[in-house]
């Protein structure tokens, strides 16, 4: 009986509620992208964000670095969310708050697919909704302070208001595309290859679908005036942003100066080539799950499904593009635009970011995001086809299934194994040391004459002491070095790399006279690591030490 | 009481760098005479005792004991006991290795026979049971006498009964860890360890001082 009732099921509830059950699924996405948004400890590259945001809460100052830190929209997102969070100072920041830019951009991602619901279905929204909400990538990198999340959401937007205009003529979806296009300029260098993409994909399949003549399912209403509002709305907020609102001018011709820079580190940097196949990698394997594959590669290899079925019009029993076929209507069967303009510029993106030696996890994102889409494609594609036969039960168990698998493994990706190097999608993560490093500096001021102000020497070599400056963030006695500095005096709490000992040592016993050579203690047995790979050692001056180890005496377990 | 990682971790680099190392001393302890430090002494500005073993201390590498078979003088005749038992290497609270001295202020010189940059010095007055001695001062001079160049390291005679001037150290429980006393690398041959009395008697103890210098 409840074998017949699946058969019969035709995603009635989808078509009678399409709404409600899209509002079901934002209660996943919004759980996993801000519950417990500050237990990850701050990788390098959100620290370095937050500090450079700091400068603009609590100065005012916002000044674009061509050469660092990306585009101005994370700054200035965040300074809102810190305003609506009545955070008026760096010093009372939290994780949360900055973290949470860019998990509400990624449920704005979700939100965004709605609006193409008039011209793919609810069941492909719905359905690529609930894998985004789900995703352990796009739930991993939501709640990562960084500008990824920002670049996709405002690049969907982009695309979704521009394809509404396309469909609509109206002027209002062109000023908010414009809108949205100004924004992904402002946010980062590598929006570029996203955009290259889908200018491709824009004209192959306006080419396939609009038939000889290429604008042929443009507006009406197309006119210069449009292109002018589009230019104007996509100027206007990249000059404001990249101009610091005009108070720093040279900010716009830096923010094409920029990609020069660009260029020329695209390979530079060492640390992240990898090969080609690293983002494949990724997404397939770890060591944390006891499953033989990671739940990311339901989303790949359904994605690739779903993008043969888009390549080669076989998605349906008849539905096969041709250049004089309309686009496909609400609830039609058949590849529509979308879905081939999403397969190219999928396409185009997995090439491209796989190509380039220069690599890190959230730079898949774009295309992660592409395969979602044509996942939800594939699934829907195939539940269609497969009319009411006993092989539906099959795949709709599959697909429970795999949505099960996409949930257990983004739980263990964001709340259990958010920092562990067997999660693929940590990168140099500073692991629970840097909280022993923070606990013990917190405690060590606490018996400090000098409280806060206690003065720390921090000397980690090629000043890789991050994300150290976010954490103590509420020192301002602190100094920061990539080497000894002989030149200012030794401080009563010096934390040092081990390749910076001999000059440390010099330092201390060497340079000052006899009679001025205090002695250190290591504050902790073992040394802790920033990062996986660099150690650092903590060392208290003894006089402090004593106050230390009066105060509580069961702090050190030597 | 070991430290694996850091000494790997020094003993590495002072392998590919040929310049200045700072290294923990790996200061042999004698066994503990008791266990716990009772707090009950009606003893003014008395540090907090702690159970937590002390963590080496970092200095230049190639430092070592100084003091080692060295000279001692004394104040007065040792009622029991015999003074080069202060620097004969052993710590152990037993009655063959305690040189006790008269009641009131008295004080043991140890002669270092040259020229040390001293950078710890840590005393075991007695640890056979728990007490704090009075008016601890230790001073480190080149005059044998005292009187010129005199470097006081260390003074918890809060109420000034020795006339060296008033003390802000605290007192302290004595343990089988010693009291270790930062000498920030003063230069000096003769080290002076003062002491009138403690909380169990009026007399004054040494089991062993170790100054550690190059």
């Amino acid at each position: 009986m409840i074998s017949t009732t699946i058969l019969r099921w035709k995603f009635m509830a989808i078509k009678i509620k399409p709404g409600f059950l899209f509002l079901v699924i934002l209660v996943p996405a919004l759980l996993f992208r801000f519950g417990g948004l500050s237990i990850r400890p701050m990788h390098t590259d959100e620290a370095v964000h937050a500090v450079k945001f700091g400068e603009l809460l609590d100065n005012g100052v916002y000044l674009f670095d061509k050469n660092e830190y990306h585009g101005p929209t994370l700054n200035y997102m965040t300074l809102i969310a810190a305003r609506l969070g009545s955070f008026d100072s760096f010093i009372s920041l939290n994780e949360s708050i900055l973290r949470s830019v860019p998990a509400l951009s990624g449920v704005m991602i979700i939100l965004l697919l709605a609006l193409l619901a008039g011209y793919t279905g609810w069941r492909i929204i719905i359905t690529a909704a609930l894998l985004l909400a789900i995703s352990p990538a796009m739930v991993y990198f939501s709640r990562y302070y960084i500008h990824e999340m920002l670049l996709i959401f405002f690049n969907l937007a982009f695309i979704v208001f521009l394809y509404r205009y396309i469909r609509s003529g109206k002027p209002a979806w062109v000023l908010l595309s414009g809108i949205f296009a100004g924004l992904m300029f402002s946010t980062k260098s590598t929006w570029i290859i996203i955009f290259a993409g889908q200018l491709i994909a824009f004209l192959i399949t306006v080419r396939i679908y609009g038939g000889p003549k290429p604008v042929r399912y443009m507006p009406s209403k197309f006119t210069a005036t449009h292109i002018i509002l589009f230019a104007l709305s996509a100027a206007i907020p990249s000059v404001l942003l990249y101009s610091s609102f005009l108070q720093n001018p040279a900010g716009i011709a830096d923010s094409i100066i920029t990609y020069r820079e660009y260029l020329s580190r695209a390979g530079a940097d060492g640390l992240h080539i990898h090969p080609w196949y690293y983002y494949i990698s990724l997404i397939s394997i770890d060591s944390c799950s006891p499953l033989p594959f990671r739940a990311d590669l339901w989303i790949f290899l359904s994605g690739i499904g779903g993008m043969i079925m888009a390549f080669t019009g076989k998605s349906t029993k008849s539905a096969k593009p041709s250049r004089s076929a309309k686009p496909s209507r609400p609830g039609e069967p058949g590849c529509n635009p979308i879905i081939l303009f999403t397969a190219i510029s999928a396409l185009f993106s997995g090439i491209v970011f796989s190509a380039l030696p220069y690599k890190t996890p959230w730079n898949m994102l774009y295309f992660y995001t592409t395969m979602v889409i044509l996942s939800a494609f594939f699934f829907v594609q195939l539940l269609k086809n497969s009319g009411n036969t006993p092989l539906k039960a099959g795949y709709m168990a599959l697909v429970t299934i795999i949505v099960l698998h996409l949930g257990w493994q983004s739980y263990s990706d964001n709340f259990k194994t958010f920092a562990s190097p067997c999660n693929p999608y940590t990168y140099a993560h500073p692991g629970n040391d840097l909280l022993t490093i923070t606990n013990e500096v917190e405690k060590v001021a606490s018996i400090s004459p000098e409280g806060k102000d206690l003065y720390i020497e921090i000397i980690v070599t090629d000043n890789g002491y991050w994300p150290l400056p976010w954490y103590l963030r509420e020192f301002p006695n602190t100094g920061w070095w990539g080497e000894v500095n002989m030149e200012v005096p030794a401080a009563p709490f010096i934390i040092c790399s081990p390749g910076n000992l001999p000059q440390l040592t010099k330092k201390l016993y060497e340079i000052p006279p006899p009679g001025q050579r205090r002695l250190y203690i290591p504050l902790l047995e073992h040394d802790p690591e920033l990062r996986p790979g660099t150690e650092v050692s903590l060392y208290l001056r003894k006089d402090y030490y004593d106050r230390y180890a009066r105060s509580n005496n069961r702090v050190l377990e030597y | 009481m070991s430290y694996p990682i850091v000494f790997t971790t020094l003993l590495l680099t002072g392998g590919l760098v040929a310049e200045a190392q700072m290294e923990p001393l790996d200061i042999e302890l004698p066994r503990p005479m008791f266990v716990g430090t009772p707090s009950n002494f009606d003893v003014e500005r008395l540090e907090e005792p702690h159970e937590a073993g002390r963590p080496p201390f970092l200095a230049p590498a190639g430092i070592t004991n100084v003091a080692l078979d060295k000279p001692v003088y004394s104040s007065g005749e040792p009622r029991t006991g015999e003074l080069w038992r202060v620097t004969d290497g052993d710590k152990e609270a037993t009655s063959y290795s305690v040189v006790e001295l008269d009641a009131g202020h008295q004080h043991v010189t140890i002669d270092l026979e040259d020229v040390f940059n001293i950078y710890a010095i840590i005393i075991w007055h007695y640890h056979m049971s728990a007490r704090v001695y009075h008016s601890v001062v230790v001073q480190v001079s080149d005059d044998p006498d005292f009187i010129f160049d005199v470097h006081t390291l260390f003074n918890n005679d809060i109420n000034n009964r020795l006339g060296l001037g008033v003390g802000e150290d605290y007192h302290y429980v004595e343990t089988n860890e010693g009291k270790l006393i930062d000498a920030m690398g003063v230069e000096g041959r003769y080290v002076r360890l003062h002491s009138m009395g403690n909380t169990d008697n009026d007399f004054n103890h040494y089991i062993e001082v170790e100054v550690y210098g190059n």
